[in-house]
């Protein structure tokens, strides 16, 4: 159980040694596998990240890898502390000073402080310029300007560790009308993000694409094209309690990559992810007078990675569901 | 499963048209390219463009080229009313989209495929597409999913033309895809071979730069002796030439004739034949980035520069790189970091551009020569600046002079100009011929000779005279004449001046007046002089007043005192 704030606890397992290293290489797999386009996390980003956790890189500094038992993947504290360590690397690498010397001096003295100095400087060296994935951070591009009609359409990407211990990667594609309601464009085309645009995508990065959707078309002067929350776990390890019906394996996992898309250009409104959650019917009405009013569709997906012992399962798990989806095997 | 009715490619146009779309290309296999353009613009993260060979009857087979992504897919109105009709594409005027037109994959038919296969999906529908040899197609929904877009060319050809095809391939990625922002890996399935195109976005050159000037826009330049010019959208290429002019207007191909870069920028675009750049406001934004990432890799070649020159020992190659890295600061060179030592001297000493300046605006003369000498030794030591290099050696040597030349002129004009005596040579006169006649080696400017040590009796007269002639006529005040005969059969000039610290006669310092110089010496086996001395005998005037022109005439000195020389000597003789 590990706590960041006060109050706010998290259910977590520490894994050790070989474990935690066989979790990091089959991470860093199951990121290769996956395929993932520009509207999911960047999972390159994500495995050199994630490669920062393991033991050969580390050299035993850290003891062991917490993992957030809600989604599979390491906790919000393991990324920051990654995250610091490579920030840090190039500033820490120059005050341990030289390694030959540490080499000595640990070569002399085999448990002490030097030894752990070497250590670090070799982890340092090692991660320094390490690609991260971003933790928080959103990027508003122009796609076209119409300046006649005052109109300009943007891309916005927004990609954040969520509160829930998944990455979300949201591309909202979306035209404003007038004033700086999402951003300002200068003369060079180049977007600046309003800070009440910033602040209000952040506000809703729990939610699903569809509301996310409507939030922002009730917003003055814009116009919504397509929302879409591409989603990066939860993982289902062995030890961890699965949907019902989908069985893992001893030593197995079921990777799972969310897609939630609500936008004008999609045809019909599909729900082909088994792990959706239900929608009563009465939000489910509520919900489609909107989508007709303001002429969205909503498509949800969800696509799998896991040992190639185990697609077949995955396959007719999803079946029982009523989806069809691509299971990726390692 | 759905079977779709068999359709045509549509257009607004007639079937000519299309025909001229299919062939748009010079090059056949350009159409790999615009495969893979479709694929980074659907948001791929990888791309896998792989070729195998299918035997069939006897020696003839079947090549199938296989291109997949993983990005958004099509659904059934995208492949109705994007993919197979022409004209109508969505990216257009899209900055985020390097496709624009609506053509690209019509293209596909130039290599005349027996079939193209496409299996995408999106939004929940899969869909199977395949085209014909004659350009309809049919389509079939498919119930499994599928991610993203697959699409095969089926062409017919043996396993010679299996090997061409995969070599055109290969080469077709390379020279349009080498910097995409996507990995793009080629497998040849017959050979068992696989790689990874891409190639990292740098240049080799001297004094290379890497910066981003604005969001979307990304620079690597540096100095080249046959630079290349480089543009592309998400790292495909929009235009690769050697020719400056093809891509850039006279006045920067004439800059960027040593600069070399690949510039990449979401707001570049080709033109619609795909052969070069589309010179529009975007192309203007960035050649403005281009201008200003000149100009400041000049300050990173003086880096280079100053580094060598403070090695103490130089091999070969530094000597060469040297030459070369001067050469290329010349032509961008404007005057700044004038005080970096970036000019070997000849016993230790470095100096900068704003010390040559100053040892120019002293004496008219930058001096150089290619190995340490004994005057070069004693010059040094009295603080006169003695660099390595040849007078005349040429452009293609280690130290190219005229760009010596340029720097000292960039410097000239930055700086020069700042005091009165810079502003009026800066007006009146150009700082180049002067500046370029300054360079020479000490040889040629400080003399060794036999000073007599006293003026001979009977040239003691005229050469009085002529020193009253001056004295009255500049109205200045001279040291009295000294003599001196020449030890070599060389050229010696009529006049020299005295330079204590060094030990030898010297020229004149070129600008400047002659009160400023040492005491004057006369060369009295020089054959003006001993004509002027017969003419002393007759016409005593005269004669003094044309060696005391001769003196002003050495060098263009002071020729505006003429008549005031001429005055002094009616009045004075």
């Amino acid at each position: 159980m590990t706590e960041i704030l006060p109050g706010t606890q998290i259910p977590s397992r520490n894994l050790v040694d070989t474990q935690a290293d066989l979790y990091i290489d089959n991470f860093r797999k199951i990121m290769r596998s996956a395929r993932l386009n520009s509207q999911y996390p960047d999972g390159r980003a994500l495995a050199e990240h994630a490669g920062v956790f393991s033991s050969q890189v580390h050299r035993g500094l850290y003891k062991g890898l917490e993992i957030d038992e809600r989604t599979g993947l390491p906790t919000y504290k393991e990324w920051t502390r990654a995250q610091t360590d490579i920030t840090l690397a190039a500033k820490q690498i120059v005050s341990l000073g030289s390694r030959s010397a540490m080499v000595t001096k640990a070569a002399q003295h085999p448990d002490s402080a030097h030894s752990r100095n070497l250590a670090r400087y070799d982890y340092y060296t090692e991660i320094n310029g390490t690609q991260m994935a971003p933790l928080g951070s959103m990027n508003v591009v122009v796609r076209r300007v119409d300046r006649d009609r005052r109109l300009a359409h943007f891309h916005v990407v927004l990609d954040k560790l969520d509160a829930s211990g998944v990455f979300v990667r949201y591309s909202i594609d979306l035209a404003q009308q007038g004033d700086a309601a999402v951003a300002s464009v200068d003369g060079r085309d180049l977007a600046s993000q309003s800070d009440n645009f910033h602040a209000l995508i952040y506000q809703f990065t729990s939610l699903d694409a569809e509301f996310m959707f409507v939030k922002l078309a009730s917003m003055a002067g814009l116009q919504v094209e397509r929302v879409i929350k591409g989603t990066v776990g939860p993982f289902f390890l062995d030890w961890m309690q699965a949907p019902a019906g989908l069985e893992i394996s001893p030593d197995g996992f079921v990777a799972t990559f969310g897609l939630d898309m609500a936008a004008v250009d999609v045809e019909a409104t599909r729900n082909n992810d088994p792990l959706a959650p239900a929608t009563d019917e009465k939000t489910r009405a509520t919900y489609a007078q909107v989508a007709s009013k303001l002429g969205y569709r909503v498509f949800k997906d969800r696509k799998f990675v896991c040992p190639h012992a185990m697609v077949a399962n995955v396959r007719a798990f999803a079946e029982t569901r009523g989806t069809r989806n691509v299971v990726y095997g390692v | 499963m759905t079977i779709d009715a068999q359709h045509a490619l549509q257009t607004a146009s007639s079937d000519a048209v299309v025909d001229n779309l299919v062939t748009q290309f010079a090059n056949q296999w350009d159409c790999v390219r615009e495969l893979v353009q479709n694929c980074l613009d659907a948001g791929t993260t990888r791309i896998d463009v792989w070729t195998e060979y299918l035997p069939g009857d006897g020696f003839n087979g079947t090549i199938a080229l296989h291109i997949d992504d993983f990005g958004d897919g099509m659904d059934e109105n995208i492949i109705d009313n994007q993919l197979t009709k022409l004209f109508a594409s969505s990216k257009e005027g899209d900055l985020t989209k390097i496709g624009k037109f609506g053509i690209g994959f019509v293209s596909i038919f130039a290599l005349k495929p027996e079939g193209v296969l496409l299996h995408t999906g999106r939004g929940g529908e899969y869909w199977e597409v395949l085209f014909h040899a004659d350009r309809t197609f049919s389509k079939t929904q498919l119930e499994n999913p599928i991610e993203g877009t697959q699409i095969t060319l089926f062409l017919k050809g043996d396993r010679s033309a299996y090997l061409e095809a995969t070599k055109q391939v290969r080469r077709t990625l390379k020279k349009w895809c080498k910097h995409s922002e996507t990995e793009i890996f080629f497998e040849d399935r017959e050979a068992g071979t696989s790689e990874l195109i891409n190639e990292s976005f740098e240049v080799s050159g001297v004094g290379g730069a890497h910066l981003t000037p604005e969001p979307g826009t990304e620079i690597v330049i540096a100095f080249y002796d046959e630079p290349e010019y480089e543009f592309f959208n998400r790292g495909l290429t929009i235009a690769s030439t050697t020719i400056a002019e093809n891509v850039l207007d006279a006045e920067r191909a004439h800059r960027f004739r040593y600069i070399g870069f690949k510039v990449k920028s979401r707001y570049l675009e080709h033109t619609l034949s795909r052969d070069t750049v589309l010179r529009d406001n975007n192309y203007q934004r960035v050649m403005a980035h281009l201008d200003k990432a000149a100009s400041g890799i000049s300050s990173g070649l003086i880096v280079e520069l100053a580094q060598l020159v403070a090695k103490p020992h130089w091999t070969p190659e530094d000597l060469i790189g040297y030459g070369k890295r001067l050469r290329f600061l010349s032509t961008e060179y404007s005057g700044v970091a004038s005080d970096r030592k970036i000019f070997r001297g000849l016993h230790g000493e470095n100096y900068s551009a704003g010390d040559l300046f100053r040892a120019w605006q002293a004496d008219g003369r930058i001096l150089l020569d290619e190995v340490p000498t004994e005057l070069s030794k004693r010059l040094s030591e009295a603080n006169i600046p003695v660099i390595f290099g040849s007078v005349g050696m040429g452009e293609s040597g280690s130290f190219p002079w005229s760009a010596l030349t340029e720097i000292l002129l960039s410097y000239a004009s930055k700086h020069g100009a700042s005091t009165l005596k810079g502003a009026v040579i800066d007006f009146f006169s150009s700082y180049r011929p002067r500046i370029a006649r300054g360079l020479m080696s000490p040889r040629q400017v400080y003399i060794s000779v036999s000073l007599d040590e006293e003026v001979a009796p009977g040239l003691l007269p005229f050469l009085e005279d002529t020193h009253r002639v001056l004295v009255r006529g500049l109205a200045k005040k001279l040291a009295p004449f000294t003599t001196f005969t020449p030890l070599d059969a060389a050229a010696v000039p009529i006049f020299l001046v005295q330079h204590a610290q060094v030990g030898h006669l010297k020229l004149p310092p070129q600008h400047g007046s002659l009160g400023q110089a040492g005491g004057i010496a006369v060369n009295r086996e020089h054959p003006h002089f001993l004509l002027l001395l017969r003419l002393y005998e007759v016409e005593k005037q005269l004669a003094a007043y044309c060696l005391a022109k001769a003196l002003l005439l050495q060098d263009d000195r002071d020729l505006i005192m003429d008549t005031a020389l001429m005055s002094a000597a009616r009045e004075s003789l």
